[in-house]
């Protein structure tokens, strides 16, 4: 926090400032490029998937295309809550690491705020938290001020943020997919 | 001597010329004749007319006498004339030659249709390369047929290289039956590899590929071996004259020219119909006439437009069927032949004008040559004169004819008794607006549902509406079942392309192999069969390479010398398996189990004793396994296996492999009948609604009590027709919550997959439905037993249950006693 934050710090020079959408998962508040967010849905009948990891809710149907939902707050292990009527999805386009292709994905979050700017001068490094914490899906912290308050920003790599890959799902996947996956899997 | 000395020897001869001076008026007669023979002044438009009416002013005034008014007719014509020629002067002249190479895109999507036609061609001429045995008169005939429909297309979209290439290959083929002796296939073989390249390079837009092949072309003018003769396109090229071109791309169409082409298109397509008729028919006089009546106005409209090659052609063909209908001549196969001809070329000319390939002097020549075969002289004179003369001025961009009284540079071309294009009406739709189609009937499939399901329009007590629903319902599945009929194709040319793979192995490895083919008429969703391609060339590599012994090994194990490699396509259940089958030496259980632990593709620890056999298989699946101890430019890198089952699986298909060593393996591909539509039923667990795949489900029953049997109080089963099959609930097996635990107060539905029948106990069955099958997203990629995502009528998704592995899953110690 060598840099104080200026009141008007994050709408300052948008040539280097990038926009992010806010929203929070219990008193945290978490930021996603604004350029990945397709768009922001009320909570539908989601069909839940069987053999998918717990954070997996399940599937929508958004117009005809049927995408997969996950609940950030059990992806993060965060104390799970009900539904409320701020319950939101957050439609982000997600790059899958094997195929170079987008892919749509929706996303559960408390509540969504606003969107701010943030210039890349104020976003800290994620502080090492020791194991406590995967820092593996934040791409660092952002000092802004939201509802008239300085908060810090969680900066969220929305691609490994929504993946499987992190070691803190691993357990939950369920049985090995295909039987000579599993075969070759174990051996190795 | 060209045009504009010409020109200047008239002009001379018609300042020279006086009233009542026969000499000189002869001279100025001789001068215009000269010009007129030089009739298609190309580099000049000069007015046909002008020059037919000058000729017919000089043949009045020789009758009679020569008069001052025939001086100034003669004075203006030539300053016309020259007016003219100087005009055009400055015009850079129209090419002669034909466009060599490189191959000239004039319009993509011809050149599209020209590929996706040349490889089928290809493909037809490999599977009669392919028959065994001495080639029989009608084959060759048949291959005939095609080399010159591939030619007949080159010269459409102006590949000239390849045109002449298949030209030599048609004139090859006669020369060698013609010497009586056989015709050697290895240099066809060639041929339609080169033109797969070929077409292949076009397809990538290469543009540096050479259209023609100078070694193939040489050596087929080497055939037959004693053959001194001079060829075809020698003797043309003798010709001085030959290769002018006597309709070349209008400089511009306007709506007039587009019109009369299209409908030009249109009569001529008919008349090819009437043709046809008429080989089966042939006193049938009405469809003399429509032929006729097609020809006639072809002429009309090309003589309004003064484009008198066409109106010369047509002209012609008209005089022959003229003759039919006075009776002068019979509806005979060299006719016949000839009309197709006339036409083809017509059609070709028609091409030419909206910038195709040009179209040769020699070829109008030798097509009207063909049609005045039996007839007077006449049919080979252009039209009268006046005829066309009256139309209006003619521009056409022609060259001087050759003189018509020289004798033909080519010799009339042996009639061809060929069909015509294909009798199917068939046309070629982008497999994009199919895939659209498809696309949106699966949507109105949905919407349909939901409209159905809509509670609003359940309440809905009124017969009528219910009888008009139930009418749009059963319209859609109609139109469902023909869109997706679309997508189908056959297996054949697939199979077929096997055939030529296996033959090429087999030579290469010195092994002897005959494939046996079966089913290749089963249809299959496009996709299915391209993607299966790659994989069952690689299976049939590793038959090859891999399975099937040398001869002295075979002899040596007691076998025929001969290999056999059985393919085979067929339905079973609601998939298609294809099967490929051979009796060679099966695969080495320990080799495989010995590779596998030097590789670490098991761990050393696992007792390699312990797996089946299905599992040691299963193996070779692995990326880069190969139990080859030299890798050959056949196979044995190990890349081919894991391809096989990439491409199956992406396709919701599986590999089985059964295998007995010493006598031979078999590998069964099963595959979905189709990517997008299943018929499915849905079942409801807890709250939780599922789609099982009607094809999967043999049964559904109501358990009455004393049917069910318990094992250990663990595991259930049911005694079903004699049969104890096992009971899996698919509310643990998904974990399910609120599903109903009583067993004979819910249903059973019996599930067959891979001759492995169970019971699969849902809540309720609430009813069958066609249902879109769609991808469950890439972020989630494949769920296991879950096949992929369904759109229900109230807009909620529903899984689709993949049986096979929903099975495998509960056969696993953890799976279904959770």
């Amino acid at each position: 926090m060598n840099k104080p934050a200026q009141a008007d710090d994050h709408r300052v020079d948008p040539e280097n400032a990038s926009k992010y959408l806010t929203f929070t998962l219990g008193s945290e508040h978490y930021g996603v490029e604004i350029l990945r967010i397709r768009e922001i849905i009320g909570l539908l009948d989601i069909t839940p998937m069987p053999n998918t990891p717990d954070y997996i809710k399940g599937v929508i149907n958004l117009r005809g295309k049927i995408i997969p939902v996950i609940d950030l707050r059990m992806k993060f292990a965060l104390h799970c809550t009900e539904f409320t009527e701020e319950t939101c999805v957050i439609v982000v386009e997600v790059t899958n690491n094997e195929a170079e292709e987008r892919s749509l994905m929706g996303v559960i979050v408390d509540s969504v705020s606003e969107v701010v700017s943030i210039a890349e001068t104020s976003i800290e490094p994620t502080p090492r938290f020791g194991a406590a914490v995967s820092a593996d899906f934040i791409r660092g912290l952002g000092k802004t001020e939201i509802s008239g308050q300085d908060r810090v920003l969680i900066l969220l790599d929305i691609d490994r943020a929504v993946s499987d890959r992190s070691e803190d799902v691993q357990n939950d996947t369920g049985p090995a997919s295909l039987s000579v996956d599993g075969l070759a899997s174990k051996a190795a | 001597m060209d045009l504009e000395n010409l020109i200047d020897e008239a002009a001379r001869a018609v300042i020279g010329v006086a009233p009542n001076d026969r000499e000189s008026l002869a001279r100025v007669r001789a001068a215009f004749m000269e010009l007129e023979r030089a009739g298609p002044l190309q580099d000049a438009p000069v007015p046909q007319s002008l020059l037919t009416s000058v000729r017919a002013r000089l043949d009045e005034a020789a009758a009679s006498e020569v008069d001052e008014d025939l001086c100034t007719t003669l004075r203006d014509a030539i300053e016309e004339i020259q007016g003219w020629v100087d005009e055009a002067g400055t015009a850079p002249p129209t090419s002669r030659e034909e466009s060599a190479h490189p191959p000239s895109p004039n319009d993509d999507s011809l050149i599209q249709a020209w590929i996706a036609s040349a490889l089928d061609t290809a493909g037809d001429i490999e599977a009669i390369l392919l028959l065994e045995g001495e080639m029989e008169a009608s084959s060759i005939a048949e291959l005939r047929r095609l080399l010159h429909n591939l030619k007949g297309e080159c010269g459409v979209v102006g590949i000239s290289g390849a045109q002449s290439l298949f030209h030599e290959a048609e004139s090859t083929i006669d020369r060698v039956t013609d010497a009586g002796e056989t015709l050697v296939r290895d240099w066809l073989f060639e041929l339609v590899d080169w033109t797969r390249d070929f077409a292949a390079g076009l397809q990538q837009g290469a543009r540096g590929v050479s259209d023609t092949d100078d070694r193939l072309l040489s050596s087929m003018r080497s055939m037959p071996s004693c053959g001194d003769r001079p060829t075809d396109s020698e003797r043309s090229s003798d010709g001085d004259s030959g290769s002018e071109l006597v309709v070349t791309a209008l400089a511009e169409t306007d709506e007039t020219v587009t019109e009369f082409l299209s409908e030009a298109r249109e009569h001529l397509s008919e008349s090819e119909g009437a043709l046809l008729e008429l080989d089966r028919t042939p006193d049938d006089l009405e469809l003399v006439n429509t032929v006729f009546r097609a020809f006639h106005t072809i002429k009309g409209v090309a003589g309004f437009l003064d484009l008198e090659a066409i109106v010369r052609l047509s002209h012609t063909t008209e005089f022959a069927l003229d003759q039919v209908r006075n009776g002068e001549r019979s509806v005979d196969a060299p006719l016949l032949g000839a009309v197709l001809q006339s036409s083809d070329l017509l059609g070709r000319m028609f091409d030419a004008l909206e910038g195709g390939t040009p179209v040769a002097r020699d070829e109008l020549d030798s097509v009207i040559r063909g049609l005045g075969l039996d007839a007077t002289g006449d049919a080979d004179a252009p039209p009268p004169a006046p005829d066309t003369a009256a139309r209006g001025a003619i521009e056409a961009p022609l060259e001087p004819a050759p003189d018509e009284s020289k004798p033909a540079p080519t010799p009339a071309p042996s009639v061809n008794t060929k069909k015509g294009p294909s009798t199917d009406h068939g046309i070629k739709v982008s497999t994009g607006r199919l895939d659209s189609i498809v696309d949106l009937v699966g949507e109105l499939v949905i919407a349909q549902q939901m409209v159905v399901q809509d509670p609003s329009v359940v309440r809905l007590n009124d017969q009528r509406s219910q009888r008009n629903l139930a009418q749009v319902g059963k319209i859609i599945r109609d139109l469902q079942e023909v869109a997706m009929s679309l997508r189908m194709v056959t297996m054949r040319a697939t199979f077929q392309k096997m055939n030529r793979l296996v033959r090429d192995l087999s030579s290469k490895s010195g092994k002897r192999i005959r494939l046996e083919i079966e089913g290749e008429d089963t249809e299959l969703d496009r996709t299915v069969v391209d993607e299966i391609r790659d994989p069952l060339v690689h299976m049939i590599r590793n038959a090859c390479d891999h399975g099937l012994e040398s001869p002295e090994e075979r002899l040596a194990a007691g076998k025929a010398e001969e290999g056999t490699l059985k393919l085979r396509a067929f339905h079973k259940g609601g998939s298609i398996v294809v099967a490929i089958e051979d009796d060679g030496r099966g695969l080495p259980r320990e080799k495989i189990l010995r590779k596998a632990i030097e590789r670490g593709v098991i761990a050393r620890d696992r007792d390699p004793n312990e797996l089946s056999d299905d599992e040691v298989y299963a193996l070779i699946f692995a990326p880069g396994f190969s139990t080859a101890d030299q890798v050959s430019d056949v196979s044995g890198r190990g890349v081919g296996m894991d391809v096989v089952r990439r491409n199956v699986e992406a396709l919701r298909g599986k590999v089985e492999i059964s295998s007995v060593e010493g006598h031979g393996t078999t590998f069964h591909l099963s595959l979905p009948l189709t990517m997008a539509i299943i018929d499915g039923m849905v079942v409801r667990v807890g709250d939780q609604r599922y789609v099982i795949p009607t094809l999967a489900i043999e049964q559904s029953l109501r358990p009455a009590p004393n049917q069910l049997e318990t094992v250990m109080n663990r595991g259930e089963a049911i005694l079903l027709h004699g049969e104890l099959l096992p009971v899996y609930r698919l509310s643990h097996l998904f974990r399910i919550d609120g599903a109903n635990d009583s067993l004979s107060e819910t249903l059973l539905v019996v599930l067959e997959s891979n001759s492995t029948r169970c019971c699969l106990q849902v809540d309720e069955l609430l009813g069958q439905q066609q249902v879109v099958i769609k991808s469950l997203g890439d972020a989630l990629g494949q769920v296991r037993g879950v096949s992929g995502g369904a759109i229900l009528g109230d807009g909620r998704v529903a899984p689709i249950l993949d049986v096979a592995a929903l099975l495998a899953q509960a056969e696993e110690p953890t799976g279904a006693l959770r």
